[in-house]
């Protein structure tokens, strides 16, 4: 069974996250060796994937140079960028393929664990059926991994469950821009950010979760563009916004059906594109009359001048971009916050024009490129649906195998869980994935966990989910492995291979491989190196939306990128979509699509008064697997804390750094206060990067969005009470020690 | 000293310590940052101070900056953001006081 060996603690203390200070050999090392080659690549921390040049010498990453030329960041990068090259010769690097014992984990020879992990992984099919082994992947990963995963779950286990930790990030705004233009992409290249003249910056904290961004904002408001932030938190952009909309977590959808409200009451509509472009705008006008400013104003917290002024504004400029993150796909009615955001835009007729346009932050490394390529539990290669006869037929033929051989559409990632929980699935192979600190209501994850008959890890870290692994498959890092990924513009581009996997490590797709060939399945999986995979993914994509055929190693190299689709060798890629005002629908028609107004799925009541709102902070990615270990970046930000408004906390007698204790209806975690007027007075914040009994994860909910499964990690009702004094793991863990630079001045 | 100016506009700082992180890279002084940085003051604004060197020839402070708020200059003209007017239809300045009006 799938419980960890041993405490948590003991696997903690030899695995970590133990924090690295300094670079292989010490800080001093590069002078007296310096550098042998850099490396051009890119960043692994989000979507931006900004350009970096990583200083290579033998087979260790010893550093990074800033790459001017790349024109998405032109050298710019976040403190995690800068510190991105501390992963190599990471002390808690694993370097074996490990198996567990009655006493936690043995360094095991890689025939030992890949014959186990294959043998298990027959022996539970066998015994009850192809569906009970179920596959995470990373959105993290480079293209070619993920599309080889999805290959390996469809191919090589047949099982219809594989889906990824995107689920968690980039599936609503996915689904919206689907329903609306027939394709999943940003419509825009960054740079149109620079032409536009009002930027609707719709819950995205830009400057921590996506900083390379903020230039475009700052370079858009230069030229004398107008900014206007919609956020429960006073993010660092807001000093600057023109306009600033505080909405109540989990209304964002009201205030956006109002500002579309209040453009249609005022004409200000542009007839002529929505006649020419556009199909069911009667149907969303008839939809949005009764979200008047007040009755906007009553459910969103947003008074009703700076509704009319924010629709105005957005509505009278001739180029309008409306941008979105997380705030507003991360609820239960993520598709439609994405939607009403798309249905303004089209209203104003803005979009497939420069400076003009819907679009998305994406927010994964690879968020975009991880998507598009058959690792999500509904779609093949190319951005494919796999209920489309056509779709499986084209796949299949790449494959060599019979279309009836691939698998329907299985669960989403939450699901997948719920799955475990009950007893349907009964093993997981794990690739890159940390589900019991990313997944919500982490009590819940650590029992499903607990449950399995057999668990597998792939992955480069020891991290809170390999606890329970029976096998842990020391994976690759990005920089490990040639390939390429797409950045959130739509961008390809080339990630090098900087350096091989340190010790007995593997490139992934190495390991995917090898079981492949355990599984008897190994003609399906001939590849000698990852640009054979690339070559066949080229192939899978060819003919879909997301085409790729035209893009080789050398063409990204040559341009600095390539914009998807590209469907021949000579074609130069597509930067702004739509430009020929058509979109991707079979019709070619922007697609209005009415929503309905519903709540959250964990209201706030009498007995949980409080506004719970989950998020990144800039020094840290994701469940922290990777950036909990590089002591620069934890120092800036060591422990999460409660974000609370000053009249909020004095109402429960909490003072700044007092530990308050925040309950949920699924858990509570104590966590330090920090006392901010940056927030709403009914809402607390709390990041989500650490696991255990500061995890903001015990506290939120599995609610799923009914058409895009993504978690509503933005709303979750929670009580206040301030604690007696700091809890067992405060006083225990190495990381709580605070940093002079979390400060308050 | 012309070509040392340097420049901070500190309505572009996001906060983010890139700076702080990069200046530990440089090669005279690797693995000592020597940017002083801090929030002014948290509780009411995301607002930040921060104090750069002035000694580097090609700083990775302000090539890394992904707000462009370290700029060092060859002709003595800082290139600023505008300055405008903060319009907060929460209905106070947020320039001055970041806070949320009472219901």
């Amino acid at each position: 069974m799938a419980e960890p060996p041993v405490s948590p603690d003991v696997l903690l203390d030899k695995f970590g996250p133990h924090p690295a200070y300094t670079p292989p050999g010490g800080w001093q090392d590069e002078s007296r060796h310096p550098a042998e080659r850099l490396v051009k690549t890119h960043c692994c921390f989000c979507g931006q994937q900004c350009g970096i040049q990583l200083k290579v010498r033998g087979n260790q990453v010893i550093g990074f140079e800033p790459w001017e030329e790349f024109p998405f960041n032109h050298g710019m990068l976040c403190p995690k960028g800068v510190k991105r090259y501390m992963q190599g010769g990471h002390p808690d690097r694993l370097l074996d393929p490990l198996m567990r014992t009655g006493d936690g984990f043995r360094p095991v020879s890689w025939d030992q664990a890949l014959d186990f992990t294959a043998k298990r992984l027959r022996e539970v099919q066998e015994k009850y059926g192809k569906d009970s082994v179920a596959i995470y992947g990373g959105a993290s990963l480079i293209s070619e991994k993920s599309y080889l995963l999805g290959k390996f779950a469809r191919v090589a286990l047949g099982t219809r469950h594989i889906d990824y930790n995107g689920r968690l990030c980039m599936v609503s705004a996915g689904t919206a821009y689907k329903l609306a233009f027939g394709v999943d992409r940003s419509p825009l290249p960054w740079s149109d950010i620079l032409k536009a003249q009002v930027v609707l910056v719709a819950g995205a904290n830009v400057a921590e979760c996506a900083p390379i961004t903020t230039d475009y904002l700052w370079r858009c408001r230069d030229g004398g563009g107008k900014l206007i932030v919609v956020d429960p938190r006073m993010t660092p952009i807001c000093r600057n916004a023109d306009i600033y909309l505080p909405v109540r977590p989990g209304t964002d959808l009201a205030l956006y059906m109002g500002l579309l409200h209040v453009v249609l009451r005022d004409g200000l509509e542009r007839r002529e594109f929505i006649a020419k472009h556009t199909t069911g705008f009667e149907h969303v006008a008839e939809s949005v009359r009764a979200w008047d400013p007040l009755t906007v104003a009553e459910k969103t917290g947003v008074p009703p001048k700076a509704i009319e002024h924010a629709a105005h504004t957005f509505a009278k400029a001739d180029r309008a971009i409306a941008m979105h993150a997380r705030g507003v796909e991360h609820q239960s009615k993520g598709v439609e916050n994405c939607l009403s955001l798309i249905n303004l835009c089209l209203a104003t007729g803005n979009i497939g024009r420069e400076g003009a346009g819907a679009t998305m932050i994406t927010g994964q490394g690879n968020g975009q490129g991880g998507r598009e390529h058959g690792q999500k539990c509904d779609q093949l290669p190319g951005q494919r649906s796999i209920s489309d006869p056509e779709a499986r037929a084209h796949t299949a033929k790449v494959w060599g195998i019979s279309p009836d051989e691939i698998p329907q559409a299985g669960y989403s990632a939450v699901e997948i869980m719920e799955a475990i929980h009950r007893g349907e699935i009964k093993a997981l192979l794990s690739a890159c994935f940390n589900p019991l600190v990313s997944l919500p209501d982490a009590h819940y994850t650590r029992e499903a966990l607990s449950k399995l008959e057999f668990c597998g890890v792939v992955d480069f870290f020891m991290s809170e989910t390999a606890h329970h692994a029976d096998v842990v498959l020391a994976g690759s890092l990005q920089e490990e492995e040639e390939g390429i990924g797409c950045t959130a513009e739509g961008r390809v581009i080339h990630i090098r291979k900087a350096v091989d996997p340190p010790g007995n490590a593997r490139g992934d797709s190495w390991i995917y491989v090898e079981l492949a060939k355990r599984l008897g399945k190994e003609k399906y999986f001939p590849y000698r190196s990852t640009s054979e995979i690339y070559d066949e993914l080229r192939e899978a994509s060819r003919g879909g939306h997301a085409d790729y055929y035209g893009i080789t190693y050398e063409k990204i190299d040559k341009n600095m990128g390539v914009f998807w689709p590209c469907p021949t060798l000579d074609h130069p890629g597509t930067p702004r979509l739509f430009a020929d005002g058509r979109s991707m629908h079979p019709d070619g028609k922007h697609h209005f699509v009415v929503t309905e107004w519903r709540e959250s799925g964990d209201p706030v009541s009498t007995e949980f008064p409080v506004y719970l709102t989950t998020g990144r902070v800039v020094s840290q990615y994701l469940s922290g697997t990777q950036t909990r270990r590089i002591g620069g970046l934890l120092d800036q930000y060591p422990t999460p804390r409660l974000e609370i408004h000053p009249r909020l906390a004095e109402h429960y007698g909490i003072m700044d750094g007092d530990w308050v204790t925040a309950t949920s209806r699924r858990g509570q975690i104590t966590l330090q206060a920090m006392v901010v007027k940056t927030i709403r007075p009914d809402t607390v914040f709390i990041p989500y990067h650490w696991p255990g009994a500061s995890s903001a994860n015990r506290l939120t909910h599995r609610t799923l969005d009914p058409r895009s499964k993504i978690p509503e990690f933005k709303v979750s009702a929670c009580q206040l009470k301030k604690a007696a004094g700091p809890p067992d793991w405060a006083t225990s863990s190495p990381e709580q020690s605070p940093s002079p630079r979390q400060g308050r001045g | 000293m012309h070509g040392y100016e340097f420049y901070i506009d500190p309505s572009r700082c996001i906060g983010c310590q890139s700076c702080v992180k990069a200046c530990e890279e440089c090669e005279t002084h690797r693995g000592k940052s020597m940017i002083n940085f801090d929030f002014i003051e948290r509780g009411s604004t995301t607002a930040t101070a921060a104090y750069v060197c002035w000694h580097c020839d090609e700083p990775t402070c302000a090539m890394a900056c992904p707000a462009d708020a370290i700029k060092k200059g060859d002709d003595g003209i800082v290139q600023s953001s505008l300055h405008r007017l903060f319009e907060l239809c929460a209905g106070v300045s947020v320039r001055h006081s970041q806070d949320f009006p009472r219901a």
